[in-house]
Order: C-alpha cells, then structure tokens, then sequence
C-alpha cells in the first residue's frame, strides 16, 4: 500500500439518541477513488461532513495528509476540494465569477480558464448561475471545489439528481482526476457508480461498515452465485406463485410486486423448472435477465434491503 | 486580503444586479426624501399653536407703552381676549430680584433647544425710545429680538407667523402716532437671533441628515441580515464553510461591500437633497462624514448580530422589525423627540440612532447638541463592538440542525 491520503479511526458521531456514525475505521491510500456507498441515513455524509471540516467529531482520530487533526483546520481545507451534497450560488454571479471567489479562497489555486475547461463551462463562463442547468450548476460546483488543485477532494453524492447524460459528464470529471493522481473520496447510493470508479468500497449502514473490499472483491464474496430475473403475469398472484416453484433450487427470492429476483448456485435447473412451471400454469415470463452479482445485490444479502429503501 | 476583497466585491456587484436590492439601497430613501419634503413642508395649519415665551426687557413707563402694545398683542392670539383659535402658547418669565433678566433669557434659551419652545421673544431695553424716534422721522427703529430653533419645522413657522404679527404691530404703533406710511420702512424690526450659527435653514436640511441615517438602518437593519439569512438558508454560505474562508473574514468583506454601497447611496441622496430639493445642509466636512460612516458600521453590526441571532430569514426579519419601530421614530430622525415618557426616555438614551443623528445634525450646523460629545461616539462604538464579537462567535455557515 503506498502513502495514506487519509487515515480513519473509530470516528464517532451522535445526534442526541440516534448514533450516526459509530466508530468507522478506514485508509484511504494516495491516488485512489474510494467509496462510502449506503442507502440515505446510513451515516455517509455525517462522516463526510466530519472530514470536511463541517461537523466536529464526538470520538475518533482523523490523519489528513500526513496531520493528525481532531477537526479539520483552515491548513488542512488549503489541500482539501469538497462537492458538497446540499448548496447553492449567489444566482446572480456568473460562472467565470464564481470560479474567481472560490479561487480568492486559497493560497495557491488554478487558472479559471483551466478549471472551466477542466468541468467543460467555458461556453458558459458569462452564463449566470440561475441560468444553468442542474448539470451544470453540478459542474460549476465540482469546479469550485477544484480551483486550489486538491490533493484531497471530497464528493458526497455527486450525481444525485442528475439525469443520465448529466451524470456521465460528471463521471468523465472524475474519471480524469482519477487518471491525475488525486484521492477522491466519494458518497453514494448509486451502485454502478461506485462500481465504475471505485477501487475500494465500505458500505455502510446504520452508522457502522457492514463490507468493504474493491467492487470485485465485493461481488465475488457472494460466491459463484448467479441472479435470475423475471416478471411473472398470469392468473392469481404469479409472482408470488413463482416463488414457490423456484424455492428448491434457488435463495434469497424476492417479489416486487410482478418482478422476481432470486439467486441460485444452478442456473440450469432454476431455468428448468421455471420454464416448466410457467408453462404448466399459463404464466406470461417477460423481462428475463440472468446476470452476475453487483454491489446491490451485496447490500440486498447483507441487510436484506435495497440500497434506495 | 484578496478573499475579503473578493467577498466584498461579490455583494456590490449582486446587490446591482439585483432589483430587490437596489430598490432598498437607492429608490426607498429617494422616495422617502421626496415624501416626507412634500407632506411636511406644508406645515403650518390653523391647528398649530406654538409656544412662545415673551420676555419685557424694557420697564413699563406710563403714558405711551409701545411695549405694553407688543405684549398685548402676543396676549391676544394667546387666547387671552377670546380668540377661539389661539396662535401662541405664551409664557411671560418676568425679572425678580433673585433672577436677573439675562438669566432668565438664558433659561428660555435653554427650553428653546430642549425643544419645549417654539420661539423666544424679547423686549430689549431702548425699544420704545427707538420706536418713537423712527416715527418722530429719526434713522433708529425698534427692534424686536426673536429667537428660533432653525432646526425644527414649527419653530421655523413660528418665525413666520411672529414676523406678520410684529408687521400688523407696527402698522398699528404708527396709526396710533398719526405717521403711517405704507412706503416707509417699518419702525419694528424682528431681529432674527437663533441659538446656532448658519440662519437660514430650512425643513430639508434638518430632513436630509435624517434620511441619510434612515437610509443606513434599512439597509443595516433588514438589508444585511436579509441577505445573510437568505444565503444561509438557500445554502450559499454552505459552500464557503469547506473553504478556508473564516467568519470573521467574510464578516469583514460583506461589511466592505457594504460600505461601498452606502456611499453610493449616500451621495445619491445629497445630490437629490442639494441640487433637487435645495438642501444648503453641510454634510461634506470631515467631521459629519465621520458620523456618516459610523452610523454605516453601526447599522451593517446591528445587522450581522440579526443575522448570527436568528435562525431563518424570516425570524431574522421579525427581530429587525422589532427594532426598527423605537430606532427609526425614537431617535429623532424625522422630528426632534420632545416631552416623552420616562420608558421611551431610557429608549432613547441606548439607541444608537439618537447619537447618530445629533452627531450628523450638530456638525452639519442644522442643531444644537444635548447630547455630550462623548457619547455620540461611545454609545455607537460600544454598539459597534458588541455586535461584532457576538456575530463573529455565533453566525454559522449553515441552518443548525
């Protein structure tokens, strides 16, 4: 493992009786995407927001770039980018002048045609901020958060809100200061996020870490498990139905209302007996899809949840 | 410095491209200046009676008393001779041998700039010889001393209305002698005499001052907390707090920009008071300039205290209007605050406007201070500071949560 951008200990955070983060551990070495991926109120921005300075930690060590800090410092925020979840611009600056403050923030920072090239506003630079799209405004923030060239950048949800094209503009962004160098730490609850520029992934849940590994090593710990889904139409409660003709050579079967999803260590035969099945009751199969395991399905046989619920 | 710099010129340049803003900045205080110029200096209906105290100078002689003429005059619209609708309040403070007659005119003074006086008139020693020598064909006239606050409205109509009294006086004095002469100059003149220097002041110059200061507490008071709150609620300041951009910082850079645009409103509005509406008030000397730009600061601190007290935009301007009422019509902005209760008293004496506005009125020469020089800086000041510790101890970035 190289050098350690970030080093976490037993970070500890409360809100009155709810305990939001409880006592989460991680490093996060240099040049690395790392992700804390947890449906909402896992306790992913709590532990952001305590990195970024926000939010003062109950318990914990936080080593930041070589510091030991018990909260984060105008030093440490000199290296740090943050994206934050929640926030605005004063919706009468333009692009080009929002850049400027945010870089009149910092000892060092980066040209504003370079950060505008860098998020693709250039085209936008006399646009102002009201005028922008959500993606935009989306790239007009990660910009801000990029003017003093971080070593450090923090990304809590990133693309949440975004429509796809959106979010694969964002991504690119990402990907590129990846191939940079910088340490990206990223909150999400998008699982093919997370799997496309992750290299290593805790997922969260109620404050703690429930799995942590790359998104491979991840998916690999359900086994050689395969996922077969389907929806089910007929007579009656088909899908429901279905669950019972797969209960013998399938687990963890799961109905939404006419979708099913189960996995199974004998494609062959789970395929066998359901064809078999719909044709002697008359059911309809649509939307048949067999696929190996994602970090969804890592965090459905964790805690029996959707990452969305 | 370049963050404050930055931070500054983020407000100014917002604020202009703004609607909402620039109406609190520019056209508010211009309309209010218009406003108030239009409705007040029309004063002067039948319904006002000012009190006047009337001071004899000169002893009773028997015989010919133009004097005694003066006073009975002043008696009679004073209601003394039935008149249904009084002109005059009259007090006549006489001489005794404990209080000698000039100590009795210095106490009128006195009342006169308190504002418990309209006017003060006197009698001097020589009237009656003077008189009768301008109708025996001499050069000497008598001569009337009026006494007048030139920076308040009814004292400033008082005047008026005592000059046509005296010019209906002297039309009768030389009847009387058999010697009137429409043509000829009249025998009693009014000797203005006002306890300041400067004379002839006029409604707008006591106005102007008022409207500048007024101008900074609504932009102070509402403008500066407003944008803060709305910023922090809409999650502006969010973004800053993951910069190394302190409170203070942003505190000292928002007051900057601030600064700047009082200014400019500052200069909008005498320009408008000088060459519009013919204000001769002198406000560009240092020493006004100096209470200008304190009651700028003393506002834009008021304002970060709102803002670091509430929690939303709106409880913010619910505190601002709580304190706007007894700052803006306590603090003789608009109209010296005569005779108040003792609870409005104490009011008066912690708010910051009452110093602010004597300080800008006394050294623009529009009114005489009754306040020690002292503390028009140091109640100001005091509010100054305290506000800015609290504020740079407690706004935060974010709604707490």
């Amino acid at each position: 493992m190289g050098q350690i951008a970030l080093s976490v200990q037993s970070l500890r955070k409360r809100y009155g009786d709810v305990v939001a983060v409880d006592g989460i551990s991680f490093e996060v070495p240099v040049g690395q995407v790392f992700t804390l991926l947890g449906p909402n109120g896992a306790g992913k921005t709590t532990t952001l927001e305590m990195l970024e300075g926000i939010r003062t930690p109950d318990g914990g060590e936080i080593e930041l770039l070589g510091r030991k800090l018990t909260r984060v410092d105008r030093a440490a925020k000199q290296r740090m980018g943050v994206l934050l979840q929640e926030g605005n611009f004063e919706p009468y600056l333009r692009v080009r002048e929002v850049i400027r403050l945010f870089s009149s923030f910092f000892d060092r920072s980066v040209p504003v045609e370079d950060i505008l090239a860098l998020v693709a506003l250039q085209e936008k630079e006399k646009a102002s901020v009201r005028s922008l799209s959500g993606g935009q405004r989306q790239r007009l923030a990660l910009g801000a958060a990029l003017v003093n060239d971080p070593d450090l950048i923090f990304l809590d949800e990133p693309t949440t809100g975004l429509d796809p094209q959106a979010r694969r503009n964002i991504w690119d962004i990402m990907a590129d200061l990846k191939s940079r160098k910088r340490t990206l730490i990223l909150t999400t609850h998008y699982m093919e996020e997370a799997e496309a520029l992750s290299d290593d992934v805790r997922i969260m849940d109620h404050g703690q870490v429930i799995a942590s590994g790359s998104p491979n090593e991840l998916a690999a710990g359900l086994g050689q498990e395969t996922i077969l889904e389907f929806s089910a139409t007929g007579a009656g409660a088909a899908a429901e139905k279905a669950r019972a003709a797969l209960d013998a050579c399938c687990h963890e079967i799961r109905v939404d209302a006419d979708t099913v999803t189960a996995h199974t260590m004998d494609l062959m035969r789970a395929m066998e007996e359901l064809l078999a099945w719909s044709r002697q009751q008359q059911v309809k199969l649509s939307n048949v899809v067999v696929r190996q395991p994602n970090l969804e399905d890592v965090f459905l046989s964790l805690t029996g949840r959707t990452l969305r619920e | 410095m370049k963050d404050i710099l930055s931070v500054a010129a983020t407000y100014v340049v917002t604020a202009f491209r703004e609607r909402t803003t620039l109406f609190w900045f520019l056209v508010f205080p211009l309309l209010l200046l218009l406003i108030l110029t239009m409705v007040f200096s029309g004063i002067g209906s039948n319904s006002v009676v000012f009190d006047v105290a009337l001071i004899r100078e000169e002893a009773s002689q028997p015989g010919f008393d133009p004097a005694h003429m003066v006073e009975e005059a002043f008696r009679g619209l004073s209601g003394g001779s039935g008149v249904e609708q009084p002109l005059f309040e009259l007090s006549e403070p006489a001489a005794s041998a404990d209080e000698p007659i000039s100590a009795i005119i210095e106490a009128q003074h006195a009342r006169l700039r308190n504002g418990e006086l309209d006017a003060v008139i006197v009698i001097p020693a020589g009237f009656s010889a003077s008189l009768l020598e301008r109708t025996a064909g001499g050069s000497l006239a008598g001569e009337i001393q009026v006494w007048v606050d030139t920076g308040r409205t009814t004292s400033e109509l008082a005047f008026d209305v005592i000059g046509q009294v005296l010019a209906t006086i002297d039309r009768e004095l030389q009847m009387a002698v058999g010697s009137y002469d429409p043509s000829a100059e009249p025998s009693v003149v009014m000797e203005t005499v006002s306890p300041l220097e400067g004379g002839e002041l006029a409604y707008i110059d006591f106005l102007l001052p008022g409207v500048l200061v007024m101008g900074f507490l609504t932009v102070g008071l509402f403008g500066v907390p407003g944008s803060i709150l709305y910023g922090r609620d809409r999650g502006l300041l969010r973004r800053y707090w993951v910069t190394p951009l302190s409170v203070p910082r942003y505190l000292f850079g928002y007051g900057l920009g601030h600064l700047t645009l009082c200014v400019i409103q500052a200069a909008v509005i005498i320009l408008l008071g000088r060459f519009g509406l013919g204000a001769s008030v002198r406000l560009m000397q240092p020493a006004t300039l100096l209470f200008l730009l304190l009651a700028i600061c003393t506002f834009l601190a008021f304002g970060f205290l709102i803002a670091s007290l509430a929690r939303t935009e709106s409880g913010g301007m619910a505190i601002a209007n709580i304190l706007n009422m007894p700052m803006m019509f306590l603090g003789g902005l608009f109209f010296s605050v005569g005779d108040v209760p003792i609870a409005l008293r104490v009011i008066m004496l912690i708010n910051p406007v009452t110093y602010l506005a004597e300080g800008v009125r006394r050294t623009s020469g529009v009114e005489a201070g009754t306040v020690p020089w002292l503390a028009t800086l140091l109640v100001p000041g005091a509010w100054i500071l305290g506000s800015i510790l609290v504020a740079a101890r407690r706004l935060s970035w974010d709604v707490e949560r």
